[in-house]
């Protein structure tokens, strides 16, 4: 009987040392586990901002809306086809008639669309503005009772045509297609990234749950990997955030707000996606505290 | 101190997200940095490359190009309606005029100003550049065929002969897409400011040597056979 009880405590000595053994390897292989969740969800929070935000054309569609540069444009053009009727004889005041922010508006969303979309080709249609200057113009000419012939009609063609060009070329806004590449570049990535990182959230999940019997203390390393993961996500943000801010030139130009406000916009979106990451930790937190009980 | 089961699971909630934060926040600074920077300065050089006014910033002989062959495409802007994007010189005759893209009374004021309705040099077909006989083309009175005249630009540089010297009646020439032709005029007799002046001198200069351009981001410039 003693001899049985010997036997029987050195195994369950030996069991003993196995299973500690067990324990250590099964946490050494969690946590790096959850070392690969934690990057893979701050990689996947930090492409995901970057798409919907500085990747987003319609961040910089919606910071130009906000800035003063239809104004600013409107002004602009005015002038230009004012001077350009003035040196022609023609009366300057046709081109407050012919130029407003509507069409100013219309023409630049037009090309920024078509830029950044690929809609079609990035140039602007000047057609409903050589209308407006032909009607306005002939106007003027029937108005004031002068007679129309081939010359006047070629010549004033030829104004038509050139203000048209001028009225182009102040609407062309040539980030867009330097944003377009730029989108380009970074769009797909972030994307493939996005797949990627869900992938070994995934495997690294599935990995979790096989290795612990009681399912509730996988997911445990998960949430060590989400927290870790979302909050490192937020840090990333913030210094990029702040380091984009500082590499483009401040210098109080529409045209750099314009920019300024866009990554200030889509950053300040990109920490409201990090913080869905923390969402989805507490809602792990609750499944880990559900599966507990029910374990128990 | 001992703790609670319960006290222990918070300890562990702390401890292993904060050791990973700090490791996570390493290979950021390793592997992560790298890549952010280079997307940072793609950004910063879209935002620079993209400032609409870029071409009109002509404050150096630096900012001309050099290039005086092959093809130029890609991410070239088309010159901004109002802006220098170039230079016009004569040497054998002292002309040094810079050139502006468009040709308003203003324009003509600050120096030569290219037609919009023609086409810009490297597109192949007529650059009409016109300018006023007592400031900016006076030295154009003494040009003569076969002198050379250089036109350089923010993307290259360009050499045309003057190949014919007319003198024509009204304002119109045609322009044309088939040659490559710069065209200088201005007002004639020269300098007969108090006369009522309905000529034109016109210097036709064909191309030597100059790259072809292709503006990608607008192609505002050229028309086919206007007359101007």
């Amino acid at each position: 009987m003693s001899s049985k009880h010997k036997s029987s405590h050195s195994g369950s000595h030996r069991h003993h040392h196995t299973s500690r053994k067990e324990i250590g390897y099964k946490s050494i292989i969690s946590i790096v586990a959850a070392f690969f969740i934690m990057i893979s969800a701050a990689s996947c929070l930090v492409s995901l901002s970057i798409i919907t935000g500085v990747c987003n054309p319609d961040q910089l569609r919606k910071s130009i809306n906000e800035s003063d540069y239809y104004d600013d444009k409107l002004e602009q053009v005015a002038d230009r086809l004012s001077k350009r009727l003035e040196s022609s004889g023609l009366p300057a005041d046709i081109a407050g008639e012919v130029v407003n922010v509507r069409l100013i508006s219309v023409d630049t969303n037009r090309i920024i669309s078509n830029g950044l979309h690929g809609d079609g080709e990035n140039s602007v249609d000047t057609t409903e503005y050589e209308e407006e200057l032909s009607a306005k113009i002939y106007g003027y000419m029937e108005e004031k009772g002068i007679e129309r012939n081939d010359s006047l009609d070629k010549a004033t063609d030829l104004l038509i045509k050139a203000a048209g060009k001028e009225y182009a070329s102040e609407l062309t806004f040539p980030l867009v297609k330097q944003y377009g590449d730029f989108q380009d570049k970074y769009e797909d990535m972030c994307r493939i990234n996005i797949y990627v990182c869900i992938g070994v959230m995934v495997i690294m999940l599935i990995l979790l749950l096989f290795l612990h019997k009681r399912k509730y203390r996988g997911i445990r390393y998960v949430n060590y990997g989400l927290l870790s993961g979302s909050i490192l996500a937020i840090i990333v943000n913030v210094i990029l955030h702040k380091s984009m801010n500082g590499a483009i030139k401040n210098d109080d130009s529409i045209y750099y707000n314009i920019i300024h406000n866009c990554i200030n916009q889509a950053y300040t979106q990109g920490f409201y996606i990090c913080l869905g990451g923390l969402l989805l930790f507490v809602l792990m937190c609750c499944m880990t505290l559900y599966l507990r009980k029910e374990a128990i | 101190m001992l703790l609670g089961r319960k006290e222990q699971r918070a300890v562990r909630y702390i401890l292993a997200p904060g050791a990973l934060l700090i490791i996570g926040i390493l290979v950021y600074l390793i592997g992560g940095r790298p890549v952010m920077d280079i997307m940072i300065s793609d950004m910063e050089y879209a935002s620079v490359k993209g400032e609409p006014d870029k071409l009109s910033t002509i404050d150096s002989d630096n900012m001309f190009s050099e290039i005086t062959e092959g093809t130029i495409e890609g991410d070239q802007v088309a010159p901004i309606a109002g802006k220098q994007y170039g230079e016009i010189n004569c040497d054998s005759v002292g002309l040094s005029v810079p050139l502006y893209y468009g040709d308003t009374y203003d324009i003509l004021e600050m120096g030569a100003g290219q037609s919009p309705v023609s086409y810009c040099p490297g597109q192949g077909g007529t650059i009409l550049v016109g300018g006023h006989d007592t400031t900016f083309f006076a030295p154009l009175e003494n040009m003569k065929e076969g002198m050379d005249v250089t036109v350089s630009t923010t993307y290259g540089k360009y050499t045309y002969k003057i190949n014919d010297i007319q003198i024509m009646e009204g304002s119109e020439y045609t322009i044309s897409s088939a040659k490559e032709q710069l065209v200088l005029y201005t007002c004639y007799p020269f300098g007969d400011i108090l006369g009522d002046r309905t000529s034109k001198i016109v210097y036709v200069c064909d191309k030597i040597e100059g790259p072809e351009v292709t503006f990608t981001e607008n192609e505002q410039t050229g028309g086919d056979d206007d007359e101007q």
